[in-house]
């Protein structure tokens, strides 16, 4: 189990209560069509803490696959070159590496689209550029732990 | 111990046999090459996707009141909102946005509002969030589709805004008896 996915779900459930709290608090205050200057606010931290949360998940997601595409190379010149490789090379070898070692498909497999574009997505927002405001983040963190699952199973089937 | 907890409180007891695997609108957000006319599809499908969600509650609100249920009635709200990122990366400036849906009591008081918030949303099909305002403990839902673009039917969850882990697929009626 992946400690890092594990205290980020639970900061992000107890900041979206915090957070849920406020929202709910405003509309019960004020009247939703005027669209007040407290629910603003809030709706910009619920926005704020999504996005941030994407990126967190994504980063141990990340590094989870890049651990994977490097589980079977022993030397550190070529686990350097697979560590800055591009996020596609990364993940088609990780998913090579966890079908020759596991002899089958990881389960994330048919995700493979959908997690280059959250790459993609990711790099927008370090360049302050994001694409949208709206973010997914449960569904970011369930893949990223099958991810962190297929991992350890590789790790222990080579490190027995 | 994560598992446990997404696998308890991620999907409520009607998705909870969902696999997690499907396409969402972000290979949209990330393609450069994403064209003027499948914006617009996808703008139009998203119309049609939140007019069907509507129809759905128009009809269960229907229903509850021939059984004499409910006195709770609907008016439709246009709001003007600027386009979102991704249209806007394609020239679309002013795109037609679904409509706001007000749930009235008899005296045209709000008992629930559903706002369309957007299409684009990273891990999912579009965003409508349901408001609840009460006196006190008023509740906000995001109603997250969990379709894939342009995939035909909607796959609408609902989420508490303050509890992302808890999600329940929605239906109209759990709308209406929520109402009532």
């Amino acid at each position: 189990v992946s400690y890092e996915l594990d205290n980020i779900a639970r900061s992000y459930a107890r900041l979206s209560r915090d957070v849920g709290a406020r929202i709910s608090s405003a509309i019960d205050l004020n009247d939703i069509e005027s669209v007040p200057a407290v629910l603003d606010g809030a709706e910009q931290e619920h926005s704020l803490l999504e996005k941030a949360f994407f990126v967190l998940s994504f980063a141990v997601l990340e590094r989870r696959i890049t651990l994977l595409a490097n589980a079977k190379v022993k030397e550190a010149l070529r686990r350097d070159a697979m560590r800055d490789a591009k996020f596609r090379t990364r993940l088609e070898t990780a998913i090579k590496v966890a079908r020759e070692v596991l002899g089958a498909d990881p389960s994330w497999m048919s995700s493979a689209s959908e997690l280059e574009s959250w790459n993609e997505i990711r790099n927008e927002i370090a360049h302050g550029d994001p694409p949208t405001q709206f973010f997914n983040v449960p569904i970011v963190i369930a893949i990223g732990m099958e991810i962190v699952e297929t991992h350890d199973e590789v790790d222990r089937a080579l490190n027995p | 111990l994560l598992i446990l907890f997404l696998a308890s409180q991620r999907w409520g007891e009607p998705v909870n046999d969902r696999h997690i695997t499907y396409s969402s609108s972000s290979e949209e957000l990330a393609d450069p090459t994403i064209s003027h006319k499948h914006v617009l599809e996808r703008l139009r499908d998203w119309r049609d996707r939140v007019e069907a969600l509507y129809g759905e509650i128009e009809r269960e609100l229907e229903a509850a009141r021939k059984r004499g249920d409910t006195q709770l009635s609907t008016r439709y709200e246009v709001k003007r909102a600027p386009a979102e990122e991704l249209p806007r990366r394609v020239g679309i400036v002013n795109a037609e946005q679904p409509a706001t849906l007000h749930v009235v009591r008899p005296n045209e008081t709000d008992v629930a509002v559903l706002s369309p918030r957007g299409l684009w949303m990273v891990g999912a099909n579009g965003r409508v969030d349901l408001t609840i305002p009460r006196a006190a403990g008023s509740e906000i839902y995001m109603l997250i589709d969990q379709s894939a673009p342009l995939g035909g039917n909607s796959d609408w969850t609902r989420v508490p805004i303050g509890l992302p882990f808890a999600r329940e697929r929605f239906t109209s009626h759990w709308l209406v008896q929520k109402l009532q």
